[in-house]
C-alpha cells in the first residue's frame, strides 16, 4: 500500500473491492483531492471492484486506473471482466490500469469474523481460496502480470506495474494472517480471538503462532506509537 | 430511413438526460433495445460496453455515475436471467444513492401469462430494488412519459429506477409526438433542480452550537467530496480534526496532520479517539452508520440535511440544501452533534488554533511493512 500511495498520479482513479483489501485501502493508502476512489460502501458486495475500474476508465481514458482486489473478488468476477479489458484497452486514450490482487488463498475478512465473534476457528472448506495464476492469465489475454511472493523486487514491480503500456495484473502472495485490529477492541472480541486461536494452536494449526506474532506487532506498535507521539507534543 | 422503433425512442429519450453510455448483456428479450443502441453509437450518439455478466454492468452504472463519467448510469440487460443476474449491481447503486436506470427486456406480450420461456413477474421482482419507480411498458405511446418519471425518479431521489420492455414493444413503430388528448400526459426532459437552502434559523442554530465547541470535530464523507475548498476553511476557522468516512477518503489528502483518516471498524485509532474525545461534532455528507464509532451521545443538536438523511440522528426533518445546478454540485449535508461538556480544564480554545485531542492527533499511520 505505502509503495503505492507513493506513485499514484495527481489524478488517480482507485477502485476497491469488499474485504481485509478494503481495510489496507481506508488505513494505509493515501489519497489527495483529485483522486477519485470508490467502492460498494453500503451494499459492501464483493465483485464491485473490476467493475467500477472499467466504469472508471471508460468515464476517464486518459486517467490511470488502480483497482484493489481480494483474490475471492478476483475469482467471482475479477478473471472474467479482465476479457472486457483485454477487449477494450486498446481504445483507451492511457493505458495505465493496474489490479492488485491481495492473494492470500483465504476469505480473510470472513475468516477473522469467525475467530472475533464466534471464537471459532474458520473452517478450510469454507475459507480457502485456491491459488490461481492471475499474472499468467492476464498475459494469455495479452494483457501485463507479474506474481511478487515477498518484498525483494516489489519496488521495481510497483514501478513497472504504473507505468507499464498495457493492463497489468499484480499477483501479490500475501499473509492471511495479518490481523486488521480494529480500532477499538471489545474484551468480548479479544477474548474470542484468542480462544479460537488457542484452539487453532492446540490443533496444531500453524497459522496460530503467526497470529500472535503479527498481533502483537501490531498492538505493540501501535501503543509505541501512541506513546512516542505523546511525549513528542509534551516536549 | 425507416421510422424510429420504441427502442430508438428510449434511447434518444435517455440521451435528453444526460445518459449516453450504456452498460450491458444482450439477450432476444431487449433485442429491439440494443438494435437502438446500436444504431445511436454508429451516430456517434452513444457508447455500449459489453461485459461478461448482467451483474457487473450493474457495479459499471453505478461507478459510471460515481467517477463522474455520467449523470444517470444505464444498464441494460435481457429477461428471466439477465434480469435477475443485474439485481444485485442496481442495490449497490440503490443503497449507495446513485441514480441508475435499469432498461429490463420481458417476454413478448402475446406470451406473457402462458409461463413462457425468460418470463418472470419482473414487475414484481423489481418493486424493492427499484421500489420508487418500475414500470412495463405496454404501448408506445407510454414510452415518453415512463422513460421521462423513471430518469427524473432516478435523478431527484438519488435512486434506482426500472422501465421493463416486452420484446415486441421494442420493435413497434414509436410514437413520439404525444397526441394532445384526453389521458395524455406530457413530461419533460428537463431535470429539475432540488429544492431551496437551508433555513436562515438553522445555519444559525447550528453555527452557535459550532462555536461553542471547544474541541470540533469533523466527519467528512462523500456528500462532501464537492466541498474540499469549504471543509478546509470550517476546519481551519473551527480548528477542527477531520475524520473521513470510507467513500469520501478522497475529500482531503490523508496526509494532512489535522486529518485522522478512515473511520469505524476499518478506520484509525486517532480517528477512534477524535469522536470519543470532542465536545462537538459537524457531520458533513456522511451518512455512516455505526453508532459505536460515534461520540457517546447526549442530546443532538437540531441539524439540517440534504435529501437523503437517514432516519437516525435528525432532529429536524431532512431537508435539500442543494442550489446547486449541475456543473456546481450542491453543498454537503450537515448535522451538528453536541457531546458531553469537556471537565479537562485549561484546555486552550482559539479561533484555528490547534487544541489537544483534536489539531495534532497523529495521523494513524501503520508501521511500514510488505504485505
Amino acid at each position: 500500500m505505502r509503495g503505492l500511495s507513493d506513485r499514484l498520479a495527481d489524478d488517480h482513479q482507485v477502485a476497491v473491492d469488499c474485504g481485509t483489501v478494503t481495510s489496507w485501502f481506508a488505513r494505509d493508502l493515501d489519497l489527495r483531492p483529485g483522486m477519485t476512489a470508490s467502492l460498494s460502501g453500503t451494499l459492501l458486495s464483493m465483485g464491485g471492484g473490476l467493475p467500477y475500474a472499467i466504469a472508471a476508465k471508460q468515464a476517464h481514458p486518459d486517467r490511470p486506473v488502480l483497482a484493489l482486489l481480494g483474490d475471492g473478488a478476483m475469482q467471482m468476477n475479477g478473471l472474467s471482466e479482465l476479457v472486457t479489458v483485454a477487449q477494450r484497452w486498446r481504445t483507451w486514450a492511457d493505458p495505465r490500469f493496474v489490479v492488485v490482487v491481495m492473494n492470500n488463498r483465504q476469505l480473510s475478512f470472513v475468516a477473522w469474523e469467525a475467530r472475533a465473534m464466534q471464537g471459532e476457528v474458520p473452517f478450510d472448506a469454507a475459507m480457502d481460496v485456491p491459488d490461481v495464476p492471475y499474472a499468467g492469465w492476464a498475459e494469455l489475454l495479452g494483457l501485463a502480470g507479474r506474481r511478487v511472493e515477498g518484498p525483494e523486487g516489489l519496488d521495481e514491480v510497483l514501478t513497472a506495474a504504473m507505468g507499464a503500456d498495457r493492463p497489468f495484473v499484480l499477483d501479490a502472495v500475501v499473509d492471511p494472517n495479518v490481523p486488521m485490529i480494529p480500532p477499538h477492541v471489545s474484551l468480548d472480541q479479544v477474548v474470542s480471538t484468542a480462544k479460537a486461536t488457542a484452539k487453532a494452536g492446540l490443533q496444531g494449526d500453524p497459522a496460530a503462532r503467526e497470529i500472535v506474532v503479527e498481533g502483537v506487532r501490531e498492538t505493540v506498535g501501535a501503543a509505541a506509537r501512541a506513546v512516542r507521539d505523546r511525549v513528542r507534543r509534551s516536549e | 430511413m425507416s421510422s424510429p422503433t420504441v427502442g430508438d425512442h428510449v434511447v434518444s429519450r435517455l440521451g435528453l438526460w444526460g445518459a449516453h453510455r450504456f452498460y450491458g448483456y444482450p439477450g432476444d428479450g431487449i433485442g429491439g433495445v440494443v438494435s437502438a443502441i446500436g444504431r445511436a453509437v454508429e451516430a456517434g450518439d452513444a457508447e455500449f460496453v459489453q461485459v461478461r455478466h448482467e451483474e457487473t454492468a450493474g457495479f459499471a452504472a453505478t461507478a459510471d455515475v460515481k467517477y463522474g463519467g455520467s449523470p444517470l448510469g444505464v444498464a441494460v440487460v435481457t429477461s428471466g436471467p439477465g434480469a435477475v443476474h443485474v439485481l444485485n449491481g442496481l442495490y449497490d447503486a440503490k443503497l449507495d444513492h446513485v441514480p441508475v436506470v435499469a432498461l429490463v427486456g420481458q417476454t413478448a406480450s402475446n406470451a406473457l401469462g402462458t409461463s413462457y420461456y425468460q418470463e418472470l413477474d419482473l414487475v414484481r421482482l423489481y418493486s424493492d430494488v427499484a421500489g420508487e419507480f418500475v414500470f412495463q411498458v405496454t404501448r408506445p405511446d407510454q414510452v415518453q412519459h415512463v422513460v421521462d418519471r423513471a430518469a427524473r425518479t432516478a435523478l431527484e431521489r438519488r435512486t434506482v429506477t426500472a422501465v421493463v420492455l416486452p420484446s415486441d414493444v421494442q420493435d413497434a413503430d414509436a410514437v413520439v409526438e404525444v397526441p394532445q388528448g384526453h389521458g395524455y400526459t406530457h413530461t419533460s426532459a428537463v431535470p429539475g433542480s432540488l429544492p431551496g437552502t437551508p433555513r436562515t434559523e438553522a445555519l444559525a442554530q447550528a453555527a452557535k452550537v459550532l462555536r461553542s465547541g471547544r474541541k470540533v470535530a469533523i466527519l467528512a464523507g462523500a456528500g462532501a467530496l464537492s466541498a474540499t475548498e469549504e471543509l478546509t476553511a470550517v476546519a481551519d476557522r473551527l480548528g477542527a480534526g477531520v475524520a473521513k468516512a470510507l467513500l469520501g477518503k478522497t475529500v482531503l489528502d490523508d496526509r494532512l496532520d489535522w486529518v485522522t483518516g478512515a473511520i469505524g471498524l476499518l478506520g484509525t485509532r486517532p480517528s477512534y479517539d477524535l469522536m470519543r474525545q470532542c465536545d462537538v461534532l459537524l457531520m458533513v455528507g456522511t451518512t455512516m452508520p455505526y453508532s459505536e464509532y460515534y461520540p457517546a451521545r447526549d442530546r443532538p443538536a437540531p441539524c439540517r440535511s440534504t435529501s437523503t438523511a437517514p432516519a437516525a440522528g435528525c432532529a429536524t426533518p431532512p431537508r435539500s440544501t442543494s442550489s446547486g445546478t449541475r456543473e456546481k454540485p450542491s453543498p454537503p449535508c450537515c448535522r451538528c452533534w453536541r457531546g458531553p461538556t469537556p471537565t479537562r480544564r485549561g484546555a486552550r480554545t482559539s479561533r484555528g488554533g490547534t487544541t489537544p485531542g483534536t489539531r495534532g492527533v497523529p495521523n494513524g499511520r501503520r508501521p511500514r511493512r510488505t504485505p
